[in-house]
């Protein structure tokens, strides 16, 4: 967004830049071989949840999404949604599969653009376990600024409140820099404490 | 849908261009005086006015969150609050603007910062009481979007020579009525005042004229946020709702309440003196006006075009 723009109270959203899902796959051998990390098999994009009812033309692509993905057998799907208006929708295939579940992921985001809510979108999230640990990693791709970031929270009970485990964090930036545009910017590094999945 | 660069707004645009046009008259009229005595003078005094204004606008913050007696929070603090500016800041691409709270009980929301990088979004305890989360997200996405619009350096540029021609007009009818000053030097300030007529004159213009052109401002402003604000969120009827709720809000807090939002009054989501008596005279754009406007938005997004 220029100056002038700003000045005038102009706001022009960012396309999503879709098409970096798929930079995912490869990238995440490298990620397993220096963390340990692998697809534990979730994924989900967030959106916004644009008004205009039951028969508003958003609720017609989300019903589109939902039997997009209802299609196939091979995978776990749903809708969920929060009280602040953004919501969810989730897909679970097996952690072998995870070629497939990406292209999940950017078939619900390419719908959602094609019926004009790219800039509604928020964020699309893989996520990942290290053997039967309790500690998830999720590496999130935001498609505005066509980037990924990890987010490892602390699982619930290890001292106390809720956090950030940034050691994973910082390990997982350093074995994916070579092969994907990690988010230079930490404090962009937006915390997803609902994703589907999270405890 | 998604708004783009010219399509909808168009008129608004150019109706606060003009208002951008007046502004700079009212900077002309301000430093022309100075004009006179020199060009390099007239310069000078023209910088010094922009360089002053640009400071106001910096020290804005501060002043607004004094005022308001708030505090900056932590995001472990307030959990929720933080996460519903994290989605904004995802989804409008900004910087994460700082956030405080203020005990205050009366519902209301400002944003202060002179831009995007050094922005601070605050809500009342009173909004947080009584909004739904979805109005909560509503009224922080219409802060957001004065963040992205810089709406507290252009009111403080705009409003700024109307202030220094208050500020001069009450040293010198200080002079003419001699408050504060006994025997000759009663007798000299009087005449000093004489002598300054003219320059009295001129303020007392440029001070009326400058507040109706900033007042103006600031009610395009609001209606820009508004739907910037809402384009944001997808949601044009949950700011519509929390509109509604904060100005009933309003309309029954107590005296002292209203009082303590008067400095900011300009910057909050709803102007702190309610309706007023004449449009010309509010910071903010009659209800209806921005009801109106949102339920086009919303239509808009309803039917997908």
């Amino acid at each position: 967004m220029g100056f002038l723009d700003g000045v005038l109270g102009r706001r022009v959203p960012g396309m999503p830049d879709l098409d970096r899902l798929f930079d995912l796959p490869p990238a995440v051998a490298a990620l397993e071989a220096a963390t340990g990390f692998a697809p534990d098999g979730t994924g989900a994009v967030c959106h916004r949840l644009v008004e205009g009812g039951p028969f508003g033309a958003f609720d017609r692509v989300q019903r589109d999404v939902a039997r997009l993905l209802r299609d196939d057998p091979g995978r776990e799907t749903g809708l969920s949604a929060g009280p602040h208006g953004w919501g969810w929708a989730h897909v679970t295939r097996p952690p072998d599969a995870f070629e497939r579940l990406v292209a999940d992921l950017h078939m619900v985001g390419a719908t959602l653009t094609a019926a004009g809510y790219g800039p509604y979108l928020l964020c699309s999230v893989t996520g990942f376990r290290r053997a039967d640990e309790p500690q998830r990693l999720l590496l999130v791709h935001s498609p505005g600024r066509g980037t990924f970031y990890p987010f490892a929270p602390r699982p619930p009970g290890e001292q106390g409140a809720r956090g950030r485990n940034n050691l994973v964090e910082t390990r997982a930036r350093e074995a994916l820099a070579e092969s994907l545009p990690v988010e230079p910017d930490t404090a962009r590094w937006f915390p997803l404490w609902d994703a589907p999945g999270l405890p | 849908m998604a708004p783009s660069r010219d399509a909808p707004d168009s008129g608004l645009t150019w109706r606060m261009l003009a208002t951008a046009v007046l502004v700079a008259l009212v900077y002309a009229a301000a430093v022309l005086p100075a004009f006179l005595a020199g060009p390099v003078w007239g310069a000078a005094a023209a910088a010094a006015a922009v360089a002053l204004a640009v400071l106001s606008a910096r020290a804005a913050d501060r002043v607004a969150l004094y005022a308001m007696d708030a505090r900056l929070v932590t995001s472990s603090e307030e959990p929720e609050l933080h996460a519903v500016l994290d989605r904004l800041c995802m989804s409008s691409g900004l910087p994460k603007p700082r956030l405080a709270v203020s005990a205050l009980d009366t519902p209301n929301a400002f944003a202060a910062g002179s831009g995007p990088g050094s922005a601070v979004v605050c809500v009342t305890g009173g909004l947080r009481s009584r909004l739904e989360p979805g109005e909560l997200a509503a009224v922080l996405a219409h802060e957001t979007a004065h963040v992205a619009n810089r709406d507290v350096l252009v009111g403080a540029i705009a409003t700024f020579p109307a202030l220094c021609a208050g500020l001069f007009l009450g040293w010198w009818t200080g002079l003419l009525t001699g408050r504060d000053r006994y025997g000759a030097g009663r007798a000299a300030a009087f005449a000093g005042g004489i002598v300054l007529l003219p320059l009295g004159i001129a303020a007392a213009v440029l001070y009326a004229v400058g507040t109706l052109v900033g007042l103006s401002l600031s009610r395009h402003r609001e209606l820009c946020a508004d739907s910037t604000g809402a384009l944001l969120t997808g949601r044009p009827s949950d700011l519509v709702s929390a509109l509604d709720k904060i100005s009933d809000g309003l309309r029954d807090a107590s005296r002292d309440d209203l009082r303590a939002l008067r400095p900011v009054s300009a910057l909050c989501v709803v102007g702190a003196r309610g309706g007023g008596a004449a449009g010309l005279l509010s910071s903010h754009p009659p209800l209806e006006r921005r009801r109106e406007r949102l339920s086009a938005l919303s239509w808009r997004l309803a039917s997908g075009g």
